[in-house]
């Protein structure tokens, strides 16, 4: 048996205490009855002599003072709040689906109701309660009474993330005590991966504890939204499909960008239960989509086509000015006009510049800013190049046509502007507008808008580290990054993303899982014996008294 | 004589004092003997209520004095017998009708009765509860004579001892009289006097 609300220390203290308080007070205890006899003279003998055999005054009536005490330590150990643990054979985690798409409120309201009785029906020790939304939430550990799931449930909502479920089960079950057996109890009608089962591993099992109907009350679910390029070559193309229950009517589905309403979609088609949506001529300017007539929020960031504008320094080679005028994403800054990047010629500009070095010893020379991963990769583009193979022509300057990467504060990209003299032909090769178009976006670090963000799916070559809904930094350290809910998310290169919830790809399910059966604990324990054996005391101490052996 | 016992709540359930029922049984037995019989009621001391007179007429008397006879104070048996002896009464026999809880003691006491010329028989008048009180529980004992108070919680232990010095008291008034030769007749106050005492004359049996 364990306690509650006090510690043993404590319990054995306040014990103690009433122990002393309850001894002072019976020897302080007077009650005579006056009589009166015919002498005292023998009482006083008597009293005399019982004294001469004592050291101390003699404690009166300990069968009376037994009685108190155990009634006192009844109380106290009823108010100290004793529980009986059942030693428990296995680790049992319960898993509550906390994802928006799994019902709406009304499902986890409904699933975490069932969460808590069944997880009263467990011992404490081994038992844990987890929210599954965007991470796992723990809401009870082992331990932990099951009362204190109520006030940590208060404004607990339904996640905009997809269900993780199946993810924090592999979790646990690749961190689990091998030692103990793993009992996974997933709550509701959560789709689970046959496969993704399939590799739990002996000693893990997983069980289902069915509720109600927990999965109703989602409404029309986003199954895809993402962009494409027009297929006229003007703007951009947008795409959403929108799953409906059967019976459920289409909803009045628009789109704003950044504020500006785009109005109904263009094309609305039905197959079966998926209601496909597109929009056409929408501005490749980078703004930010959302759909509105859906319950839970539907965004995307589009892609920037805007040209990339240029400053090219006066001295700079006719071929660079050739070469933006030539380059649809590429347009020479005007007047008044702010660029984002620079041709410059000996020395770098305020602005990212490409920068037509004299003699600086290398041919080729890439700056890539301490932590700029993406960059990093982006440097393997220039390789692609075939720099190395730049000819000389007959009669001309031997030079390096390496190509260096170096790191510093910021990008650059650096060329021996001699190789873009006559005494070489690299002008004159595709190679060269071609290096001046990635130099140049590098340069402008555009991150490309991915065509679709879902949370849950990853995306490669994300500007990492990025700042999530909420503040949260989140760095995938070089592998994809996934979103864990919906919103927006800042870059980066300052570039932000935006992911929606979208339903997951359907999945084989895994075979119907075995009911999970509730256990033995919980009840009212001690709770409920405690009051009936101080009864049981005060019965028999009535009994005691009214045979004259008790004052 | 007859001890004029201190105001005091009488426990008894037969009338106004087994004291006096058994000083009129006596006297009248003796009277009508043809002896001479005096009263001579004590507490703090001794008085001379009626001197020793004979004839049996003397009854009524006697009747009419112990029933006017009105309490006393504490009870001092020593010094009663001083003033006994001191009237140097003719030889005869004194009949001392008490409980014999002295203030002094059987310790003052004996030996004043040891003194006296005359035979003694001595008349010890006791309630059961005196030699094994039923009592329990925390009490505030007052003695009716004195007022003194003494409180006790009466436990096995404690009445134990109360026996030990009860049989104490009750071993020195038997020995005193075994050895002095006296009579020693202990009768139950609680119950009718007369026939104790029709007991005593018909069976002979006594204490001492």
């Amino acid at each position: 048996m364990s306690l509650t609300w006090l510690g043993l220390p404590a319990f054995l203290f306040g014990l103690a205490a009433l122990a002393a308080g309850l001894y002072v007070l019976q020897q302080l205890r007077v009650r005579h009855r006056e009589l009166v006899v015919p002498t005292t003279r023998f009482w006083d003998e008597a009293l005399e002599e019982a004294r001469a055999r004592v050291l101390r005054q003699r404690f009166r009536h300990p069968l009376a003072y037994l009685f108190l005490l155990l009634l006192a330590a009844l109380l106290w150990l009823g108010v100290a709040g004793p529980r009986l643990d059942q030693d428990a054979a296995e680790d049992t985690v319960v898993l509550c689906d906390a994802s928006a798409l799994s019902g709406g409120v009304a499902g986890l309201e409904a699933r975490l109701e069932a969460a808590g009785d069944f997880a009263a029906t467990l011992p404490e020790a081994g038992r844990r309660v987890l929210l599954c939304g965007a991470s796992a939430t723990p809401l009870l550990l082992p331990g932990e009474p099951v009362s204190l799931l109520g006030p940590r449930l208060e404004g607990v909502a339904p996640e905009v993330a997809p269900p993780s479920v199946e993810a924090v089960i592999a979790r646990l079950a690749r961190d689990r005590d091998q030692r103990r057996p793993l009992r996974l109890v997933v709550v509701g009608d959560t789709a689970l991966d046959e496969a993704a089962l399939a590799d739990l591993g002996p000693g893990c099992r997983v069980e289902r504890l069915p509720v109600g109907s927990d999965a109703t009350g989602t409404g029309p679910v986003l199954v895809a939204l993402g962009q494409a390029p027009a297929r006229d070559g003007a703007g951009l193309e947008l795409l959403a499909g929108v799953e409906l229950a059967e019976g459920m009517a289409e909803p009045a589905v628009a789109a704003r960008v950044d504020g500006a309403d785009l109005g109904a979609p263009d094309r609305v088609e039905r197959d079966g239960g998926v209601l496909s949506l597109r929009w056409d001529g929408v501005p490749a300017s980078g703004g930010r989509v959302e759909l509105t007539g859906l319950p839970l929020p539907a965004a995307l960031r589009l892609a920037d086509a805007a040209p990339l504008l240029v400053a090219v320094a006066a001295d700079a080679p006719a071929a660079c000015r050739e070469l933006l005028a030539a380059d649809p994403g590429l347009r020479l800054a005007g007047a008044g006009e702010a660029a984002e990047v620079a041709v410059t010629v000996g020395a770098a500009s305020g602005l990212p510049s490409l920068v037509l070095a004299d003699a600086p010893g290398f041919g080729f020379r890439v700056t890539v800013p301490a932590g700029d991963r993406r960059a990093a990769r982006e440097v393997d583009a220039f390789r692609e190049l075939g720099l190395a193979d730049i000819d000389r022509v007959d009669g001309g300057e031997a030079l390096a046509t390496d190509l260096v990467v170096t790191g510093g504060d910021a990008r650059r990209v650096e060329v021996d502007r001699r190789l873009l003299s006559d005494s070489f032909d690299w002008t004159r090769s595709p190679g060269f507008p071609l290096f001046v178009a990635r130099a140049l976006r590098y340069l402008a670090d555009r991150a490309e808008a991915p065509p679709y963000l879902a949370a849950g799916e990853p995306l490669r070559d994300a500007p990492a580290p990025l700042a999530a809904p909420g503040g949260a930094v989140l760095d995938p350290l070089g592998d994809a990054f996934v979103p864990p809910r919906s919103g927006g998310y800042a870059g980066a290169g300052g570039r932000p993303l935006e992911a929606s919830l979208q339903r997951p790809a359907p999945v084989v399910a895994a075979a119907a899982l075995p009911e999970a059966e509730a256990g033995l604990a919980g009840g009212a324990g001690p709770l409920l014996w405690i009051p009936g054996l101080a009864l049981l005391l005060l019965l028999v101490e009535w009994f005691l008294y009214r045979g004259g052996r008790l004052p | 004589m007859l001890r004029r016992r201190a105001a005091c709540s009488s426990r008894s359930r037969h009338g106004p004092g087994p004291r006096l029922r058994c000083a009129l049984a006596l006297a009248a037995v003796a009277l009508d003997q043809h002896d001479t019989v005096g009263l001579f009621p004590f507490a703090e001391d001794l008085r001379v209520a009626l001197r020793p007179q004979a004839g049996k007429g003397r009854v009524l008397r006697f009747a009419e004095l112990l029933g006017g006879l009105e309490p006393g104070g504490e009870t001092d048996l020593a010094r009663s017998l001083a003033t006994l002896e001191a009237l140097r009464l003719r030889e005869g026999l004194v009949v001392v009708i008490s409980d014999f809880f002295d203030r002094g003691g059987l310790e003052a006491a004996l030996p004043a009765l040891n003194r006296l010329r005359h035979k003694l028989l001595l008349v010890q008048l006791l309630r059961r509860g005196d030699r094994e009180p039923e009592l329990q529980g925390d009490l505030e004992l007052r003695d009716c004579e004195t007022g003194a108070r003494t409180t006790v919680s009466v436990t096995p232990r404690l009445l134990d001892a109360y026996r030990r010095s009860w049989q104490a008291f009750e071993a020195a008034l038997v020995g005193f009289a075994q050895k002095r030769g006296a009579g020693l007749l202990q009768l139950d106050a609680d119950a009718e006097v007369l026939p104790q005492l029709a007991t005593l004359f018909e069976t002979g049996s006594y204490v001492v």
